[in-house]
């Protein structure tokens, strides 16, 4: 069930009465929507009926505890066993891969080494406290440099907007891992929705009840560089374009970025990147243009730091591709991952030289 | 009769004085009662002139609503039969909330915490707070509405 903006300002005004933290213009508000509706009196009713039992009926709270697992389920000597398997696999396999190259393939060994160290990456292992992150030797696990290097990363985000451009040119509207859009003459694969999660680690969504989660980032732990990029639309503007008369075309974009709070000491870098190409069939697609602004961020949840930027878009464009990063650098890159990253409300118009407009989409 | 009074105060601490108000004087009159007559009607009705009062104190220094949104508030239904049924669909509404939501509003609502005391707790800005509990609300109440049909289908079967 869906609430209108309307159900929506009630319950936001009607929140912050029963919390004590509404605003004398909010109050008024609230008591003009209620005045002039009943049903938004009976929406404002429903919350505070939901609110007496959940402040004042015990037995909407009183859930059972999560069940224990039976102490019978895994005896110890068995967990004991399995942890000593579990290592002593994990070892082998790391014995394994740091001898790999020099046993078998001498030339990528001669490869690993012409790559300057502050090119391999590493990945924290999935830990949250930045001390323990700090102190463990086996923390910073070397990753293959050759997958995950920054030129990698980025490559990564260029494989995705090829494989976008693909989907748009060959019109494949079932195609997986994004969901395809027309507005107007403008065709879109939008990635956005596989990206969307809910409020978390008490970051809310700017608008609506879901936002853009970034991945975790990618650290270079020998140059202090954490990075993350993700290629969220592409635009098809060859039908857009056709019809200018020669007329200069721009892309307009603005979003916003927030991030959790985490162990880091300052706010990260966001970015938000156009590239334009020009489909020369199958993975030989070329890059025209490429713009990219930053903006440093604040460290508060609660805020939302917002970007715009503005691309002209060459006359031989077909496809727009926007992406959007998040960057850490120095020491605070280390603990980049300590904290979540996110964006909400992408909003992108295509401004025509005739004046005509498409979007906001 | 708590959630009436607090729909017409907006205020847990000023809504609980008055229920307590309320039912002194319930008792008192107790013998005014007329057992052929209705019971929830007459115990509102009381609820309401003391809600009134209340407000006619209260109104200089605390921001509350207008005296014809008040009358208009406590002339609407209150269905106690859907009472019972918000409640059982709370239940599980309230277990689908994700973790850091239930954190707070075990301390809101259970632990009764003022928004201060759950700020300096979880170390958070009060407008975050205050937007959590927002969306928790928001939350609860998108699932009791969904809830409720499937919970009266049960009832009747």
């Amino acid at each position: 069930m869906n609430f209108d903006l309307k159900e929506d300002e009630i319950l936001r005004l009607s929140s912050k009465l029963l919390d004590g933290v509404i605003s004398d213009e909010e109050h008024l508000r609230l008591n003009d929507l209620l005045t002039n509706s009943r049903s938004n009196r009976q929406l404002y009713l429903e919350v505070v009926r939901m609110e007496s039992l959940l402040h004042w009926e015990p037995s909407c709270m009183d859930l059972p505890e999560p069940k224990e697992i039976p102490p019978n389920l895994f005896p110890f000597p068995l967990i004991t066993c399995l942890g000593t398997i579990a290592a002593t696999i994990v070892a082998m396999v790391g014995v394994w891969w740091a001898f790999l190259p020099s046993l078998n393939n001498k030339p990528q060994l001669a490869e690993s080494k012409a790559l300057p160290f502050s090119d391999q990456l590493y990945e924290p292992a999935g830990f949250d406290n930045a001390l323990e992150f700090l102190n463990s030797p086996a923390v910073v696990s070397p990753i293959n440099p050759k997958a995950f290097n920054t030129l990698n990363a980025r490559k990564s985000v260029h494989d995705q907007a090829l494989k976008a451009i693909e989907v748009l040119r060959s019109d494949d509207r079932s195609a997986e891992g994004g969901v395809f859009e027309f507005h107007g003459l403008v065709k879109r694969w939008n990635r956005t929705p596989i990206f969307s999660i809910p409020s978390e680690k008490g970051v809310l969504p700017s608008s609506g009840s879901v936002m853009f989660g970034f991945d975790k980032m990618l650290i270079n732990v020998e140059s202090q560089i954490a990075h993350v990029e993700e290629t969220v639309q592409v635009l098809d503007v060859r039908e857009a374009l056709k019809n200018t008369n020669g007329a200069k075309a721009r892309i307009f974009a603005a979003v916003k970025f927030n991030q959790s709070f985490g162990e880091t000491q300052e706010g990260a870098e966001f970015g938000l990147t156009f590239q334009a190409f020009k489909d020369e069939g199958g993975s030989s697609n070329q890059a025209l243009a490429r713009v990219e602004k930053n903006l440093p961020s604040d460290r508060d949840p609660s805020t939302w730091n917002e970007i715009s930027s503005e691309f002209e878009i060459p006359a031989d464009a077909e496809y727009i591709v926007v992406s959007l990063s998040a960057k850490k650098y120095g020491p605070d890159s280390l603990l980049a991952n300590t904290s979540s990253y996110y964006s909400d409300d992408l909003e992108l118009s295509l401004l025509f030289g005739d004046q005509s407009v498409i979007g906001p989409i | 009769m708590y959630s009436f009074i607090l729909s017409l105060l907006s205020n847990r601490n000023d809504a609980e004085d008055v229920l307590q108000e309320t039912n002194l004087i319930l008792c008192r009159k107790s013998k005014e009662y007329d057992p052929d007559g209705n019971f929830r009607s007459w115990a509102f009705n009381i609820a309401r002139y003391q809600v009134l009062a209340h407000l006619t104190k209260r109104r200089r220094s605390k921001v509350c609503f207008s005296n014809e949104l008040t009358e208009v508030l406590a002339s609407e239904d209150f269905d106690i039969c859907q009472h019972q049924l918000t409640q059982k669909a709370l239940q599980v509404c309230y277990d689908l909330l994700p973790d850091h939501m239930r954190e707070i509003a075990k301390l809101r609502f259970k632990e009764d915490a003022s928004m201060k005391e759950i700020c300096k707790t979880l170390n958070r800005p009060i407008g975050a707070i205050s937007g959590t509990l927002f969306r928790i609300r928001q939350n609860l109440i998108k699932c009791v509405q969904l809830k409720i049909p499937q919970l009266e289908i049960e009832e009747e079967s």
